[in-house]
């Protein structure tokens, strides 16, 4: 199981990541886990909500990002939700939000992924 | 398992111990007796506890020498020397972080043809590997400098190489080369801050230059570069994230305390003022880079302008 702090919950059959306040050196290993475990479940896509991330250092898109090119090159994506400023800010000066699908809400991203979309079994 | 040597010595009867460190295996702790013995649970008892005392200071012992070496190789990849330069006037500060020493670099040179190139960088991951990989962005950097005169050539060059190489890797690069003249400089932004710049008498601000995405992302990344005309007199602050991040604090906050603090004026001063002012004597927890420089001061205009203003929200509106 990963750290609590990174839950994953089953959404329409979707894993969803629920991401802390802050995302650093000291949880980006947590992170790693638990997107890989969403990976290895599901559809090939998942969603990282970060509504209530305020803070996301360069250990953290490191691990989100390792995550999406693992999730595509297996046909699959890696969505982001995501609210406030904080979050959309890093992710234009890092130019991350040209590559990154991200959406204000979670049933926007749900509705992306065909296997929710098409109302896949809630666990 | 078992070392035949042992056996060979005489030992008739062993146990031995898992020695867990981290939530890892990291040896095993055995004790073998001369003569047959039935170890009890509580000999396994006893021995566990030696067992755990020693992989916890193995562990240490190990993550000592793996700082130490980081710290050394960090130390040969930031110049150890700025180079002197006619008309260009500079100050640096490196400061590892707290926890784990990271992957931030800086770099200064010069060019056949006389331009001055500064580098700054922040690779994720931490530690020996982060470090190494490190070393290699940097070394990569300088050849493709040496090869074409474009900042955003130079830094899909990089960005490719990396992705070929090292496709785990991920890092922040601001690549910049100024004409010999250091009149202006031309900027290419791969995921990193945009430096500050500060006119003679005016206040500083973030200069507006056009982002990029981060090196290791995705091939074949648009770069962009932007040429900012730098009036005499004028600073310059290169910085990493380290700086102005930090958890609790808006990162704008951070920007916008930064801007504030950089004042035209001596490199040395400018990095001394900027240090106490954005960390203090706070621990910090990620690296910090920090790199000033101040552009033929002897000429120095207090009623430049720098120009274009309106392409400011290239940057803000980001």
């Amino acid at each position: 199981m990963p750290d609590a702090r990174f839950q994953v919950e089953m959404v329409n059959g979707v894993p969803v990541v629920a991401a802390p306040e802050e995302i650093d050196i000291s949880n980006a290993g947590e992170l790693r886990t638990a997107l890989l475990e969403s990976a290895a479940h599901g559809p090939g896509s998942f969603v990282v909500d970060l509504t209530r991330t305020q803070f996301c250092d360069t250990s953290g898109l490191h691990a989100l990002v390792g995550a999406r090119k693992r999730a595509r090159a297996k046909g699959g994506d890696l969505l982001l939700v995501t609210a406030g400023a904080a979050i959309p800010r890093i992710f234009a000066i890092t130019g991350l939000d040209q590559v990154f699908s991200s959406f204000t809400s979670l049933e926007e991203a749900l509705a992306q992924i065909p296997a929710a979309a098409s109302g896949g079994t809630t666990s | 398992m078992l070392n035949p040597i042992l056996w060979a010595k005489g030992i008739k009867s062993m146990m031995g111990v898992p020695m867990v460190a981290g939530g890892r295996v990291t040896g095993v702790m055995h004790v073998g007796s001369l003569l047959p013995r039935k170890f009890t649970g509580q000999d396994v008892e006893l021995l566990q506890l030696a067992a755990d005392r020693a992989a916890a200071a193995v562990q240490s012992m190990a993550a000592k020498a793996d700082r130490v070496a980081v710290e050394a190789l960090q130390r040969s990849l930031v110049p150890s020397a700025l180079p002197a330069v006619a008309g260009a006037e500079m100050a640096a500060r490196y400061v590892p972080g707290s926890g784990v020493v990271g992957g931030d670099w800086y770099d200064v040179f010069t060019l056949p043809a006389g331009e001055l190139c500064v580098v700054m960088g922040d690779v994720a991951g931490s530690g020996l590997p982060g470090a190494v990989i490190m070393g290699r962005m940097r070394s990569a950097l300088r050849s493709y400098a040496l090869e074409t005169p474009d900042p955003a050539d130079v830094l899909a060059r990089l960005d490719r190489k990396m992705q070929h190489f090292e496709p785990d890797a991920l890092a922040t690069v601001l690549y910049a080369v100024f004409e010999p003249a250091l009149d202006q400089m031309h900027v290419c932004l791969a995921g990193h801050f945009p430096p500050v710049i500060a006119l003679p008498g005016q206040p500083a601000q973030l200069a507006p230059i056009a982002n990029g995405l981060m090196i290791g992302v995705s091939p074949a990344a648009p770069r962009q570069v932007t040429t900012v005309p730098i009036p005499p007199g004028a600073l310059l602050c290169f910085y990493t994230d380290g700086l102005v991040e930090r958890p609790g604090r808006l990162l704008d906050d951070g920007l916008e305390r930064l801007r504030r603090v950089v004042v035209a004026q001596s490199p040395e001063t400018a990095c001394a003022e900027v240090m106490s002012a954005m960390v203090g004597d706070e621990p910090v927890r990620d690296d910090i880079a920090l790199l000033m420089m101040r552009c033929r001061p002897d000429r120095a205009d207090t009623t430049a302008v720098l120009v274009p203003p309106a392409s400011e929200e290239v940057y803000a509106d980001a």
